[in-house]
């Protein structure tokens, strides 16, 4: 930079020291407020960021341990393989290291009786010391563990849960569903995190696991300079054997959970977005009060580009404090959410991971990104005033004319951004993230803002029903010249009270809607599934033996069965959930109405999910395979039913044409209506106990399963709810700060009408009387547009993100009582500050003449 | 020699839509020179005033100051210009309220990016001494009376050593005691740093202190 330049940009710090910083003191509480939520902005969006990434990034890296770091991985095209594949593939040209692999989950039983989920990996320690070193035993010596199959090693999870001593692991057959319980002795320890895992040599995997002869996986490690790509290309694999580079399980979860973390991301920028309005309105007030001073600077020789920078410089510290204090404090809240709940704050893939935030160069970015954020926030919001200071006629506004700090809009403009904020709002998804309809709702949003001055001179009308005094005219006329100026002061608190509104609509018909679902898609009393898991983390099946005690027991007045797996659907990349059972399609919570099939094609039933990704259509036609190799079935299409529980695709089929068409009779899980007379508990007690081991099967009642979805739900939404009150607290601050400001900038009016013989009791009527009509405008305008953007939010974002459609329902109570609480802090700050204001002070001020 | 002017204005018209405010006004002002403008209200001399210095466009006319052209400058220069070569004394004292009495003063100093601290400070100590505010320097406007405030607009209109002083009014809030100290002072000041003024005033005892008086009416500058 130039000397001069440099010189030039000191001294402007300089002017801020001096011209700007005693005057600002004197609005101290009000910077402070407008900094407090620049810095609570930044933290909430930083805080959520880092708790997203580093979730995601610890699931990764889980993961990575568990698959290791393979160039290839070699699976069958359909279940597992026979070890004899391994003895071919180890002799492939380029393969310079072949890893068996086989892995499943056990259950541990605790002495106590008590079970513990374990994943369980078997592999060849020899082979695997380089792809999966995690997977190694840590301590020096112990290597001799994962040469001896009868021991098992466990990672630092499984160590904490399991007693020491030896093992009894319990695993059920996948064919049959009966369980055994084998005894193993303890190896060493693993160094691979996430949750609890066994590592044990393959041949002990295999025994324990009822897979003698079977391997799910041969990791690769290629000779040097051969790449997977050239290798895939070139390489012939037995029949029946697939190969592919390791799946990147956190770019996968990452993927599965980009709806929601967009949204999420969205919802904490809220916070950020409402007190942008609240520093503009901060802004603007502070240098309309200050007008006269700058025109007098402006009148003893400074430019009006100087003037604007000086303003400009004012946002500009107040973003860089700001943003600087929100980062730091966004990172401590990431990390207590860290220490307090852990990471998933509802990311359902990430549950159990309970990852560090330690501090390092990889946050800089976002912290930059952030940062920046916040600057740009407080730069936008003094720009409009700045602009107001250059453009300003300094010797007219230095005698106290033409001081309007910025022009009315155009009367179209607020109309006109609505329009298109609805027509946005219905726009549809981009990459499968709501990006329309987020533009949309922020249109909606300024046009509602743009909207107040007329709403208010409309409101003003309201007056000629009350009788004509000088109290109505002052406050009608001031109403009429100041509705521009009100609407600034309105437009952070509008925006909160519709941000809230909206969420408050949002969670409240989701939940209704969740409530109604669970009621249809529990019809039963009571649920009975295995409690063991099988490898890809679905139930094993319910022993036969148990389904005919439970038939002959008379304990059921009427009993579904269901079977749980997975099919390829024509057209899907991945296999889609199945769930085959006994349907009474009157029952089912549909989306829209059935469709006539054509005639011999078998009826499914799609999620929202399904549809979507495949882009069905009810009525329609596709093939169905049960297994990679099997035949193409007919099916059609019959209906769309909401499915709450995944976002993923999934469908539903005749329990009669699944077996008919696999021969395949598993049940995984009962649906049972109990016998009249029994009771829910004892019922239950009775049903237990028919099953060889009580422990091995999961009984719930409907009303359990119930309300734990929905302490679920609540408890993935508690976060939305504090998010959404800060930004209303925000927002409340907001109304009662500039309330304050404005109603004590105009003490020398006061002090005016008190000399013209009004009383105190009569300013504060004045005072109150504008207030309320301001206030009422403001809160139902907030209620109008929040419902508008619930509108989007329940019928656009969530079923375009997560496939879930939804009935709108409006909470009454707590939509009124917010209504009441922003009218009420924005009357009560008025009529507080008018107090301090309509004082023998006001009758002082008339004579001050700067 | 002949005296080159410090202030020439020729055939200066304003309007406000079809209302004229004032029409072919022409003026000089030579350095040092005192010169009184008086009018009834209303008739355009805080508006020739506002013209004067490049606060306000005129319709048609030239001003020159200093031998700069005003109506070829932008915004930004007749700021510059205004900050170096002017000094304003308003009738309102308009001074910052938040700042002391002492940085009121050296406002014009800090304008001008002044690099010596200590030759600034010195200089807005000699002007408080000069309108008998020496130990006022660190009091804040709201504790001064009216007559004080205007000494303060007073030395801050002088600080920078202006070549000229543009004065509107300046004794039309007080009383006619303190009216006469500070007419007195500011003509005195004046003189004393050789600046010519520019005194606009309804009082022709004010008037009659001035080298020249003028008058502005309906039919132009006379």
């Amino acid at each position: 930079m130039p000397a001069a330049d440099r010189r030039r940009s000191d001294l402007k710090v300089h002017w801020l020291v001096k011209l700007s910083w005693p005057a600002l003191k004197h609005q101290a509480g009000r910077q402070l407020l407008a900094l407090v939520a620049i810095m609570l902005g930044v933290a909430l969006a930083y805080a959520v960021h880092l708790l997203n990434t580093t979730a995601l990034a610890e699931f990764g890296s889980a993961a990575a341990s568990l698959n290791g770091q393979p160039d290839v991985v070699v699976r069958a095209t359909s279940g597992t393989m026979a070890d004899s594949v391994y003895a071919k593939v180890a002799v492939l040209p380029g393969v310079a290291i072949a890893a068996p692999v086989v892995s499943g989950t056990a259950q541990a039983v605790l002495p106590s009786g008590e079970r513990v989920n374990l994943a369980v990996i078997g592999l060849d320690a020899f082979q695997s010391a380089s792809l999966s070193p995690e997977l190694l035993v840590s301590e020096v010596g112990d290597m001799s563990a994962l040469l001896d199959p009868s021991r098992v090693s466990l990672n630092a999870a499984a160590q904490r849960k399991l007693p020491s001593g030896p093992l009894d692991l319990r695993v059920a057959s996948q064919d049959t569903g009966v369980a055994t319980t084998t005894r193993w002795q303890r190896g060493g320890r693993v160094t691979a995190p996430g949750p609890p895992l066994a590592v044990m040599d393959i041949a002990g995997a295999q025994l324990l696991l009822n897979r003698l002869g079977q391997i799910d996986r041969i990791d690769l490690r290629l000779a040097t300079g051969i790449s997977p790509r050239q290798w895939l290309a070139q390489t012939r694999l037995p029949v029946g054997i697939s190969a592919a580079p390791p799946p990147d399980e956190g770019a996968r979860l990452s993927s599965l959970t980009r709806a929601y973390r967009v949204n999420l991301g969205v919802l904490s920028l809220m916070a950020l977005f409402t007190g942008s309005f609240l520093v503009f309105a901060v802004m603007s007030l502070s240098v309309a009060q200050r007008l006269p001073q700058l025109a007098l600077l402006g009148v003893l020789g400074m430019t009006a580009r100087e003037r604007a920078s000086l303003v400009l410089a004012e946002g500009l510290a107040l973003g860089v404090i700001g943003s600087v204090l929100g980062l730091a404090l966004g990172w401590g809240l990431a990390q207590l959410a860290l220490h307090l709940l852990g990471a998933d704050l509802g990311l359902s893939g990430a549950a159990g991971v309970r990852p560090s935030l330690p501090l390092t160069a990889d946050q800089i970015p976002a912290a930059v990104v952030f940062g920046v954020l916040g600057l740009l926030v407080a730069l936008l919001s003094a720009g409009l005033p700045a602009l107001a200071v250059r453009r300003m006629p300094v010797a007219q506004v230095l005698k106290g004319l033409g001081s309007e700090l910025h022009p009315a809009l155009p009367a179209w403009i607020g109309p006109a951004l609505l329009v298109l904020g609805v027509a946005l709002g219905w726009s549809p998804a981009v990459a499968g993230l709501s990006l329309g309809a987020y533009l949309g709702m922020f249109l909606i949003l300024l046009g509602g803002i743009a909207c107040v001055p007329q709403l208010l001179r409309l409101a003003v009308g309201l007056l000629r029903w009350l009788r004509p005094s000088a109290t109505v005219l002052l406050v009608r006329e001031r109403a009429r010249d100041q509705a521009g100026e009100a609407s600034r002061a309105l437009a952070g608190v509008l925006v909160s009270l519709s941000l809230s509104v909206a969420m408050l609509v949002m969670v409240s018909s989701f939940r209704n809607s969740l409530a109604d679902w669970l009621t249809q898609m529990l019809p039963a009393d009571v649920y009975v599934r295995a409690s063991l898991r099988s490898a890809n983390g679905q139930g094993t099946p319910l022993p036969a033996a148990y389904l005919q005690a439970v038939r002959q027991s008379g304990l059921a007045e009427r009993l579904t069965a269901q079977h749980t797996g997975t099919v390829l659907l024509d057209g899907a990349a991945e296999p889609v959930a199945l769930m085959a059972r006994e349907l009474d399609e009157q029952k089912l919570p549909l989306a829209g109405e059935l469709a006539a099939i054509p005639a011999g094609s078998v009826p499914i039933y799609i999620n929202e999910g399904l549809r979507d990704a495949l882009s069905l259509q009810p009525g329609q036609t596709l093939k169905l395979r049960l297994t990679p190799d099997g035949p193409p079935l007919p099916v059609a299409v019959r209906g769309v039913f909401r499915d709450y529980a995944r976002q993923s695709g999934a469908l539903m089929l005749p329990l009669l044409d699944y077996q008919r068409w696999s021969g395949d009779g598993r049940i995984t899980e009962l649906y049972v209506w109990l016998a009249p007379g029994l009771a829910e508990a004892d019922g239950m007690n009775k049903l237990r106990a028919l099953g060889p081991d009580p422990q091995d099967l999961e009984l719930a009642a409907a009303g359990e399963l119930r309300n734990l979805s929905l302490r679920i739900f609540d408890r993935s939404f508690a976060v939305t709810a504090w998010l959404q009150a800060v930004a209303l607290g925000i927002g409340l601050f907001g109304i009662a700060a500039s309330q304050s400001a404005q109603v004590l900038a105009r003490k020398r009016e006061f002090g005016l009408l008190l000399h013209l013989g009004f009383t105190r009791a009569g300013v504060l009527r004045l005072l109150g009387l504008e207030a309320a009509l301001l206030c009422g405008v403001g809160a139902l305008a907030g209620l109008a547009l929040g419902l508008g953007l619930s509108a989007v939010l329940v019928f656009v974002v969530n079923p375009q993100s997560f496939h879930w459609s939804m009935d709108l329902s409006l909470p009454w109570p707590r939509l009124l009582a917010l209504l009441a609480l922003v009218f009420a802090a924005g009357v009560g700050a008025a009529l507080v500050a008018g107090r301090k204001a309509a004082t023998a002070d006001a009758v002082q001020a008339v004579k001050e003449d700067w | 020699m002949l005296d080159v002017p410090l202030l020439e204005a020729n055939d200066l018209s304003k309007r406000y839509g079809d209302t004229p405010v004032f029409d072919h006004i022409s003026l000089t002002l030579a350095p040092g020179e005192l010169v009184a403008l008086l009018g009834e209200s209303g008739s355009g001399k805080s508006t020739l005033l506002n013209c004067l210095a490049g606060l306000d466009e005129v319709d048609t006319g030239r001003v020159m100051l200093d031998g700069d052209d005003l109506s070829a400058m932008n915004e930004a220069q007749r700021a510059l210009l205004r900050r170096a070569k002017l000094g304003f004394v308003f009738q309102a004292f308009h001074v910052l309220p938040h700042l002391s009495v002492a940085d009121n003063v050296g406002l014009p100093l800090l304008l001008l990016q002044r690099p010596d601290k200590q030759a600034s400070a010195r200089r807005v100590q000699e002007m408080l001494d000069a309108v008998g505010l020496g130990d006022l320097g660190q009091r804040l406007p709201r504790q001064l009376s009216g007559g004080q405030l205007q000494r303060v607009a007073i030395a801050r209109a002088l600080v920078h050593r202006p070549l000229l002083v543009l004065a509107d009014e300046p004794t039309g809030n007080l009383d006619a005691r303190h009216a006469t100290e500070v007419l007195n002072l500011l003509l005195a000041e004046t003189r004393s740093q050789g600046s010519a003024c520019l005194l606009v005033t309804h009082s022709e005892r004010a008037a009659a202190r001035a080298d020249r008086c003028l008058r502005l009416t309906d039919a132009g500058l006379i």
